[in-house]
């Protein structure tokens, strides 16, 4: 293995080069699959125990509308870091979206109190997002579902950044938080 | 929006609980050794779009960290 540094921002992140010699990704996406890494995790904070998948029974709906919750949501850093805390949870490769129950925001705020916060959100529809072959699977409680990819590529990142607009305003947006000094 | 922030959270992964679990690994904090937060800690959460926000940690297991997020001025009606 090449003993050139990788640098991922201002953090040097290991000093091989499996990514780029072996899968042909930039640094930035080495970090959740580079073997030194991976190591250097396990060493410093133990083994991680995937949970067992449990699935809601409940099926696709005709109409099906998700959303990502900010604008920045769907750019490769930040969905490398959702989808590899998907697969430290469940061993899936996968980024949770959440769906507008009948199209109703204010309804997706009851459901989930952070979705008043933020002020931004993409839009996708789920048959599009199957239709691309990335499946859908009702986890957690209602209204979550895991978008499951299968692999964390930037090509795979790009494909399914493809398939949502916006960003939106928010229309469940309440603007009452102050930022923290 | 670049902030200072202890843990970077998913918010679309946050519960209806306001829970949510983040990962030291992925935030800015991950190479500060000093940082170790135990239930019951504040902290402060960023996703990088909106302000940071404080959060209590409720659980701890290495890396991971789940913290319960306080909306500022947010009440909530409870039945």
């Amino acid at each position: 293995m090449d003993e050139k540094a990788h640098v991922i921002g201002d953090q040097q992140c290991c000093r091989c080069t499996y990514f780029s010699a072996h899968l042909g990704i930039d640094d930035r996406h080495h970090r959740a699959l580079c073997p030194a890494r991976i190591r250097r995790d396990r060493a410093k904070y133990g083994d991680v125990v995937f949970e067992p998948l449990i699935l809601r029974e409940e099926s696709i709906p005709g109409l099906l509308i998700v959303v990502r919750l900010g604008m920045r949501t769907l750019e490769d850093e930040h969905l490398l870091r959702s989808v590899d805390q998907t697969h430290g949870r469940w061993g899936i490769w996968g980024f949770s979206v959440l769906e507008v129950p009948e199209g109703d925001y204010h309804r997706l705020a009851l459901l989930r109190p952070i979705v008043s916060d933020r002020r931004q959100l993409l839009v996708a529809e789920g048959q599009q997002l199957l239709d691309a072959g990335f499946p859908l699977l009702p986890t957690l409680d209602y209204p979550h579902w895991t978008v499951t990819l299968s692999a964390p590529t930037p090509d795979q990142f790009a494909h399914i950044r493809s398939l949502f607009h916006g960003p939106i305003d928010n229309p469940a947006y309440s603007a009452t938080t102050e930022p923290i000094q | 929006m670049d902030a200072v922030y202890d843990l970077w959270f998913d918010a679309t992964s946050v519960g209806a609980d306001l829970v949510v679990e983040t990962w030291i690994s992925h935030g800015p904090r991950a190479n500060d050794n000093s940082f170790d937060p135990q239930p019951g800690d504040w902290v402060t959460v960023g996703d990088g779009d909106e302000s940071p926000l404080p959060a209590r940690v409720i659980r701890r297991d290495a890396n991971r960290v789940w913290t319960q997020i306080n909306i500022p001025n947010r009440h909530t009606a409870v039945a």
